[in-house]
């Protein structure tokens, strides 16, 4: 069974529009996502494509205006925060700031008590014993150390970490991730991502982890779903998705990756141009057919839908057998192991 | 963090060290006053004149006495216990003065407190024998005898003193009219006499026949007697009084109050109000602008709107139309300070809630399934911890100002001392044209000091509070 599923779901906001109008912004349209138990799906995609909306819906922190969250097979959508409890406890989240994501007036022990003090564990000696266990899974030892510090006083690597071991100490069958690493110094990325992965194995927890960086998602996710202007456009199994990519939007991400090859110093990029659409008004048709570079007079008026192409694969594009195979991985990403 | 370690960082820098000694010092000063000082000091003493009677009026403290030199008189008290009843029908209490100073006392008093008779009333009187071995009789008095329907022992004066003020009394001025004109041929008349009565006892005619007199340095032999009648007749105490030109640490006011005294219980009254008053009000409005920053909506346009109408209301014609309605009480103006106190921390702190809640913080709290009020009161709450604390330690001398300022208005509780209202009674009576220095400068000193304990030590308690700011060891 499927512990994470969205069906059709969908976000809107209302934004302020001078002294008393305001207008709807469509944040996400119909998005259906599904992870299994174990599995990691990576969110790919750039900035205001909903992909954080996205992680914040799938944890119940916004109102979706319509489509549903199943958890465990659960309907959760519009479920009041007493029935969640159960949720909040199996699902953490590891946000992307580590500097504001942690209380500064806490020491690190307190940080990784607070889960279990929540969720109703009384025992101090208890408690103690599993914040100290999940501080060592994270390599962050000898945890007694860390304990009495304050965040301030460690590294923004030592601190993601903490956010990692606070998530980690209840056990939870789901971690969602919003972007763990785009704050962290370069040195201690691949580290804490790497840490992450070994913890999810370990514990065989589902995983959602979302990033504008398809190289890292290509290493650290089993699926893959690439968002734009709240919509998925293409998702499938990671490997099969970067080697052949189908939609032009993730051609685009895949080769905006830089590969340190000499021969590439002639070749243009086939970059994309423009700024991603406005979400209060967004385009007719497809979403991304003003910056598409093979947009046709259908992609302005007809919305493509997403169609499963192979076991799994499924893309939001009306020319995707145009790209079917054409594709070649970039070195860097494949070799970056 | 223990309030150990607290103290250990507030002390490391030198504004908390002040901060720490001076508040040490009020706190000792306060639990002693209410340990020593009876409740109902306010109403029993000190707006009792009778409690100060004996005390010179407007006054120096005794310290600037020693600077006077010669024009410095001490004031001086003799005072006999009650004794027990004595076989001798005549009683018979000396006192010795030395007296060496070129001004004469300012004013003689002489009190007898539980008299007892049997058949006729005792007969007192006070004589003294001058060092030129002259001898006045000052005093000379039978009480008054028993009433229609009064039954044997007879008591007089046993709650409220007889005090006979010599300076202006008539028997005492016939006397000294006699003595002049006997000892120094000075033909004169009680009218002239009076205010002169000091000058007459201890001094003599600078000039032959004139009313200017000059002191007469030496001692004075006070003699009291009483006349008995019954073998089980008594007077309880005897008490001489020769008024001084300088009184006390802090010298005295119009009305003879020891203001040492007031400013002593000035120094609970003043940590009650300010403590009681900053603590309420920043708990209402830190509580208040936590839960309309947080909650937002509907609630936080209620809260808001209401501090708006709240902290527009004036405050001070409101405080006298409730203390005019309620009556003068200090416990009413803490109330009403609470309650017109805390608008402005609920806007500024629902500013900074707002400014916390879309942070990552709370997203990340919620996430974990924490409560509203876990969120509200264990998250922002620390993070507002600093500025609230800070807010309240001013606003504890905020207080204490504004009841000087409503004393001064004379809206203050007229049952117990404050440092306001002492400034107010020196004002209403003109001590600040006069010069009595003593009476206006040490109440508003000490309001300064406080204040600035306080000041001081919300300085020094900031690294404390906000981790940032401090250095490690």
């Amino acid at each position: 069974m499927n512990i994470l599923e969205t069906f059709n779901l969908s976000v809107e906001f209302k934004a302020r529009q001078g002294l008393l109008g305001s207008v709807r912004v469509q944040a996400l349209e119909n998005v259906s996502i599904a992870l299994s138990r174990g599995e990691s799906l990576a969110i790919v995609g750039e900035s205001g494509s909903g992909k954080t909306t996205l992680a914040r819906a799938c944890l119940l922190l916004i109102k979706s205006s319509s489509g549903s969250i199943l958890f465990d097979g659960a309907e959760l959508s519009g479920a009041s925060e007493k029935n969640l409890i159960d949720f909040r406890r199996k699902t953490q989240a590891i946000f992307q700031d580590p500097y504001s994501s942690l209380d500064s007036y806490m020491t690190i022990g307190q940080i990784v008590e607070e889960p279990l003090i929540i969720h109703q564990i009384k025992d101090a000696t208890t408690r103690r014993l599993s914040a100290e266990n999940a501080l060592e899974e994270v390599r962050l030892s000898p945890s007694n150390d860390f304990y009495p510090k304050f965040p301030h006083m460690l590294s923004g690597g030592q601190r993601q970490r903490v956010a990692i071991a606070r998530a980690l100490v209840l056990g939870p069958d789901l971690i969602i991730a919003d972007e763990p690493v785009s704050m962290v110094d370069a040195s201690s990325r691949t580290e804490i991502l790497y840490l992450m992965r070994e913890l999810q194995e370990k514990h065989n927890t589902a995983f959602i982890y979302i990033t504008h960086d398809i190289a890292t998602a290509y290493h650290f996710s089993d699926r893959i779903a690439v968002m734009y202007a709240g919509h998925i456009v293409e998702t499938g199994p990671t490997k099969k998705v970067i080697s052949n990519p189908l939609h032009p939007y993730t051609r685009a991400l895949v080769e905006a990756v830089p590969q340190p090859d000499p021969s590439n110093r002639f070749r243009k990029r086939a970059t994309i141009h423009g700024e991603p659409p406005s979400a209060v008004n967004p385009p007719s048709g497809c979403r991304f057919h003003p910056r598409c570079p093979n947009a046709f007079e259908g992609c302005d008026s007809n919305n493509p839908s997403l169609i499963e192409i192979r076991n799994n694969h499924e893309v939001a594009c009306h020319l995707w057998k145009k790209f079917d195979g054409e594709s070649h991985l970039p070195k860097t990403i494949a070799g970056s192991k | 963090m223990d309030t150990k370690d607290i103290l250990t960082i507030m002390l490391r820098s030198g504004s908390g060290k002040a901060g720490v000694a001076l508040l040490l010092g009020i706190v000792i000063i306060s639990v002693t006053v209410v340990f020593l000082f009876p409740m109902d000091f306010g109403s029993k003493r000190w707006n009792n004149p009778a409690a100060w009677a004996d005390n010179p009026k407007s006054v120096p403290p005794f310290w600037v006495g020693l600077f006077m030199g010669n024009n410095s008189i001490a004031h001086k008290v003799f005072e006999v216990s009650p004794q027990e009843t004595q076989a001798n029908l005549v009683q018979n209490y000396s006192f010795h003065y030395e007296y060496n100073s070129g001004k004469s006392p300012t004013f003689t008093t002489l009190s007898f407190t539980d008299v007892t008779f049997h058949n006729r009333p005792p007969l007192l009187e006070l004589n003294v024998v001058r060092p030129d071995g002259r001898e006045i009789v000052l005093y000379q008095q039978v009480l008054r005898g028993a009433r229609p329907g009064e039954s044997s022992p007879y008591k007089r004066f046993e709650e409220t003193p007889l005090r006979v003020f010599l300076t202006s009394e008539t028997e005492t001025l016939i006397s000294l009219v006699s003595f002049l004109e006997a000892e120094f041929d000075v033909k004169t008349n009680p009218e002239a006499l009076s205010g002169l009565v000091e000058q007459v006892v201890f001094g003599q005619p600078s000039h032959q026949g004139n009313l200017e007199f000059v002191p007469l340095n030496g001692q004075y032999d006070f003699q009291i007697l009483s006349y008995m009648n019954h073998p089980s007749d008594s007077v309880g105490s005897l008490k001489l009084v020769l008024g001084g030109n300088s009184f006390g640490f802090m010298g005295t006011d119009s009305a003879g109050r020891d203001l040492a005294l007031g400013l002593l219980f000035g120094f609970p009254i003043a940590l009650i109000i300010g403590l009681t008053t900053s603590v309420f009000a920043t708990v209402i409005g830190s509580t208040l602008g936590i839960i309309s920053g947080f909650k937002g909506n509907k609630t936080d346009i209620i809260i808001q709107r209401f501090s708006d109408i709240w902290s527009n209301v004036p405050l001070l014609p409101i405080l006298i139309f409730l203390i005019f309605i309620l009556g003068q009480k200090l416990w009413i103006v803490v109330i009403i300070m609470i309650l017109f106190g805390w608008p402005g921390l609920t806007i500024v702190v629902r500013s900074m809630v707002l400014q916390i809640r879309t942070g990552q913080l709370v997203e990340s709290t919620k996430a974990l399934g924490a409560s509203n009020s876990r969120i509200m009161f264990r998250h922002i709450l620390f993070q507002i911890a600093p500025f609230v604390l800070a807010q309240m330690i001013f606003f504890t001398p905020a207080a204490i100002l504004a009841e000087a300022g409503l004393s001064f208005l004379g809206l203050g509780d007229p049952s117990i001392p404050t440092w306001g209202q002492i400034l107010e009674s020196g004002f209403r009576t003109g001590a600040v044209y006069l010069g009595y220095w003593w009476w206006i400068m040490p109440p508003g000193v000490l309001i300064v000091i406080t204040a600035m304990a306080f000041v001081l030590i919300a300085l020094a308690l900031e690294p404390a509070i906000n981790p940032k700011l401090r250095v490690e060891k």
